[in-house]
């Protein structure tokens, strides 16, 4: 399971993605866009998950476009965040 | 109080609205699109969720496309003032309320546009030999009511729709006082823009309406300013909803608009228009036996949305009015904001007619009692 970080430039697409993804049934929080990452919009996706493409997919699926994605990592406390491709 | 003035705004509204509204104020308060706070986000949700459930009620795909605004008036002149360019020429009904005629004589004054009105008949039926006629100019653009909120009437926008199309003008509807009376899908009708209320047929708060515009219309924005996305620059954001939203919306009402959706969705808008149809019969069988009272507007009740205008030879609209009102009955008299639809309809220089607007929650026995004092009225 890992986590993933959506970054959206609009609010209304970041609260869509949110309703589309809910269906998969994972646990997604809408958090704070984390000062690391550079957003348009002040809110970001968290999102627990093992597979990449099934995000990925439903949000085309959906006509949904979002801005970028990242992996987040934690350790000893220090959360990193590496832009996927 | 006996209200029946609900093509101004609907009274009551839909049951749970005031409490969304206090519980926005009251508990949450934060602006949304802004701030990432936990109640900024639970605004923003309040706005997300109200859009996709009117997208739903209105048969739209991509909510983003339906802008919020503080009412039809509002909307109305963003789709005019962002649409229409100096010398255009644009067809319109001669039913129009002002929302739509002031902007249009503005343009007309001072940047030359040719406005053009397709006539009806007496009876505020629209004249489709005239319409059709009037489209021969090939105007830029079609502006019309979906139904008069003076007669009542109801406009045949299925059979308009493909003609307008045929000359490439630009299809815009002023929704007003159909919007949650009748069962109408604006992704199926496929207008440029479509505007309407909140707070009429809706049953939401006053401070409440929007339009839809359709893929790839090359709309521009009357309000520019602050919309909490792409705050890094100062130019207007080109995506929907925000190139249309700039500063704070208003919540309260959109919170409460989203309980009365819930509402109008669960009941169904079948059993909505059923319901006008049977209080709008009576009222015209009752009314038709009193004799003393002119309708004006369609007859047959498929015609009509629930508008009743009335005129009486002997007893003067204040005098109607002034009567009802002091039996706690409210309607409303004189011009209704559409001084060309009074012209169409013959009132004009007599001042008007009175009208009554029966909402959702009228009874027949509200009905009975409006009778009763136009009853007392002729003796």
């Amino acid at each position: 399971m890992e986590n993933f970080i959506i970054t959206f430039y609009s609010t209304h697409l970041a609260l869509k993605a949110e309703k589309v993804l809910n269906k998969m049934v994972m646990k997604i929080d809408l958090i704070p866009t984390p000062r690391e990452i550079s957003s348009e919009c002040g809110f970001t996706l968290l999102i627990h998950h093992d597979n990449r493409k099934a995000i990925t997919d439903q949000l085309t699926e959906n006509e949904i476009v979002y801005d970028e994605m990242y992996i987040m990592t934690e350790i000893n406390g220090a959360k990193k965040y590496e832009k996927t491709d | 109080m006996i209200y029946l003035d609900n093509a101004s705004t609907s009274f009551p509204k839909a049951p749970g609205v005031s409490q969304a509204v206090c519980d926005y104020l009251d508990n949450i308060g934060a602006n949304a699109g802004r701030s990432s706070h936990r109640l900024a986000r639970e605004a923003s949700r309040i706005i997300f969720e109200t859009r996709e459930k009117l997208a739903e009620f209105l048969g739209i795909n991509d909510s983003s496309r339906l802008i919020f605004t503080a009412n039809a008036t509002e909307a109305l002149n963003n789709v005019i003032f962002g649409l229409v360019n100096p010398g255009d020429t644009v067809l319109t009904s001669s039913l129009e309320h002002n929302s739509v005629m002031r902007p249009l004589r503005y343009l007309e004054k001072e940047q030359n546009i040719n406005i053009l009105q397709f006539t009806c008949n007496q009876d505020s039926t629209i004249n489709l030999s005239d319409f059709k006629r009037k489209l021969a100019f090939k105007p830029d653009h079609v502006i019309t009511t979906a139904c008069s909120n003076v007669s009542g009437v109801i406009l045949p926008l299925e059979r308009m729709a493909p003609l307008i199309r045929s000359i490439d003008s630009s299809f815009i509807v002023d929704g007003s006082q159909l919007t949650g009376m009748y069962p109408v899908n604006v992704g199926q009708l496929d207008p440029d823009a479509f505007c309407f209320p909140g707070h009429k047929g809706l049953l939401g708060p006053t401070g409440t309406g929007g339009f839809y515009i359709r893929e790839g219309l090359d709309l521009n924005p009357i309000k520019y300013g602050g919309t909490g996305s792409r705050s890094n620059q100062e130019i207007q954001p080109a995506f929907l909803p925000d190139r249309f939203e700039s500063g704070t919306p208003n919540i309260a009402g959109l919170a409460g608009l989203g309980k009365a959706l819930e509402f109008l969705s669960g009941i169904g808008i079948k059993k909505i228009r059923d319901h006008k149809i049977e209080i709008i019969d009576m009222f015209q069988k009752e009314l038709d036996q009193l004799g003393e009272y002119k309708i004006l507007g369609p007859k047959k009740l498929e015609d009509q949305i629930g508008i009743i205008s009335v005129i009486s030879d002997k007893i003067s609209i204040t005098k109607i009015t002034q009567e009802l009102d002091e039996n706690n009955i409210a309607v409303r008299m004189g011009m209704h904001c559409a001084p060309s639809a009074h012209k169409t309809l013959g009132t004009f220089s007599q001042g008007g007619t009175v009208r009554f607007s029966p909402g959702f929650f009228t009874t027949e026995a509200d009905i009975k009692v409006a009778i009763g004092i136009l009853r007392k009225l002729i003796r």
